[in-house]
């Protein structure tokens, strides 16, 4: 951290420019930062940054909420490196009591079964020899009975119905935000590999789509495959991402009744399945 | 949104905690290895050294009984390292207060299940910036007239030098000396109440005793 103002400066001596950076940030512009951003804030915090650029990140953390909340991440994380390790034997006991429960040792249990166990012991293999035959061919189809994950692709002319109240910022002091009511959408950062997986699936509908995107849809569990919709404009967005590890993604659960004006955008949807549309933040 | 760092090989956050929910194997062993380090050294930031492994170990027992519950509720997308400082230092307060309770109050062990509750349960998704922004305006509120004019200035308003010694009627000099000094008591007090984003300073609540009964840095 450069705790020192450059030479002739009328600024006076920061004990902790980082922290008085985040603590002077107001909140009011969250814009998605980038790839050179986050390597600005990370060095600054490192103490890595010569004056000017450390004005810079330094600005940015006054300015930009999500700058601050990462040099707050990395603040915590810088700290906590430079803390004492926890002792050995702490970790080892506590690794210890993670583990699962061992079997008992079984040596020689089975010279203790007397007949009629022995009797009980065979009915119950050829039991779950039956299942076995039976009821895992059975099983293996209901898991995999059109089960693959589905892809599309969607272009929406008409964007207006994805705008959402909570996206309007004000500028200036302005009335007070409203109570925050839980919302039909979900923001979520999401590693570009997975979207970029996506979109080759959409495009060539042969392949199977990777279901690692599932984790990030916050599926209710109901036990329907997912069909994912991408809006083509997020795909464009992939497109010109670069090098960026991940990417801010607006994800709608169509059928949330909330969701209902959505719906028609995206054209006749698939029965049986939960959707789910992938798109930008306005 | 920030993440903690993980090298391209390492599984993200995310995935650690899929691994965890889902008793992978190893999954709990490769937890404990990136956050052990980071939860440590927030319940040391808040608790007396001789407590510090007692409630290290706790924390982990709580969360091995609960089957990670605690991680199940964690919002994806957000700082996993940010949310489990939130979640340990609320069990670090749960601890001081249920063995205060022991302490004081004669009763069964039943009576202290209410205080061992889950904590956790309760955080909400709320920004934790938003919060440290509420401790800095309580670090604000215990400082002097002067120093909360100056920090007010700097700090909210966004003024420079020069507008801020014109108010105050200072010379440039001046300024600087009672500028830098405003800023340490400040922050001094921000780190009394958010001790965990400060580096250790070699013992735990260390940072509670450099600071007087009236909020002052002693010198």
């Amino acid at each position: 951290m450069s705790a020192h103002p450059p030479d002739g400066s009328d600024e006076p001596e920061a004990v902790d420019p980082v922290m008085l950076a985040v603590l002077s940030n107001r909140g009011r512009d969250a814009t998605l930062l980038t790839s050179d951003q986050e390597r600005l804030l990370d060095d600054w915090v490192a103490g890595r940054l010569a004056p000017a650029e450390a004005e810079r990140a330094a600005a940015l953390t006054k300015q930009n909420s999500l700058a601050a909340e990462r040099v707050l991440e990395r603040r915590l994380l810088e700290a906590a490196r430079q803390s004492p390790p926890v002792p050995q034997d702490l970790t080892a006991r506590i690794l210890k009591a993670s583990l699962p429960p061992k079997a008992a040792p079984s040596g020689g249990w089975w010279r203790s079964l007397d007949r009629w166990r022995w009797q009980g012991l065979a009915g119950a293999v050829v039991l779950a020899a039956v299942v076995a035959v039976v009821g895992v061919p059975l099983w293996q189809q209901t898991m995999q009975g059109g089960d693959p994950m589905q892809v599309a692709m969607v272009t929406i002319n008409d964007r207006n119905a994805l705008f959402e109240p909570s996206d309007v910022r004000m500028r200036g002091p302005g009335p007070q935000p409203g109570p925050v009511v839980e919302q039909r959408f979900h923001d979520v950062e999401v590693p570009t590999s997975i979207l970029k997986g996506l979109v080759a699936a959409a495009a060539s509908p042969r392949s199977t789509a990777s279901r690692e995107i599932e984790p990030y849809l916050s599926m209710s569990g109901d036990g329907r495959p997912a069909h994912v919709i991408v809006d083509s404009a997020l795909k464009a967005k992939i497109d010109t991402s670069g090098d960026s590890e991940r990417m801010l993604v607006r994800i709608y659960d169509l059928e949330d009744p909330r969701a209902a004006d959505i719906r028609p955008l995206v054209g006749p949807l698939p029965k049986g399945r939960r959707i789910y549309l992938l798109t930008l933040k306005p | 949104m920030p993440r903690a760092p993980a090298a391209a090989t390492e599984p993200s956050d995310i995935e650690l905690v899929d691994n965890v929910l889902r008793a992978a194997p190893g999954a709990v062993e490769a937890f404990y290895r990136r956050h052990s380090q980071l939860i440590y050294h927030v319940i040391r930031s808040r608790a007396d050294r001789q407590d510090v492994d007692d409630i290290f170990q706790a924390f982990f027992e709580r969360m091995m009984k609960r089957d990670y519950r605690v991680l199940q509720l964690w919002q994806r997308g957000t700082s996993l390292p940010m949310y489990l400082a939130k979640v340990v230092r609320n069990f670090t307060i749960d601890f001081h207060r249920a063995r205060r309770f022991r302490e004081e109050a004669v009763g069964g062990t039943s009576e202290l299940e209410p205080l061992s509750g889950p904590a956790a349960e309760t955080i909400s998704a709320a920004s934790h910036l938003k919060e440290l922004r509420h401790i800095g305006i309580r670090a604000w509120a215990v400082l002097e007239p002067r120093d909360r004019r100056l920090i007010c200035d700097r700090l909210h308003r966004d003024l420079d030098n020069d507008a801020i010694a014109r108010r105050l009627q200072l010379s440039a000099g001046t300024l600087r000396t009672a500028m830098s000094r405003a800023q340490a008591r400040h922050l001094g007090q921000v780190r009394r109440l958010a001790p965990e984003f400060f580096p250790d300073q070699g013992n735990g609540r260390a940072t509670a005793s450099v600071l007087s009964r009236d909020g002052r840095i002693k010198p």
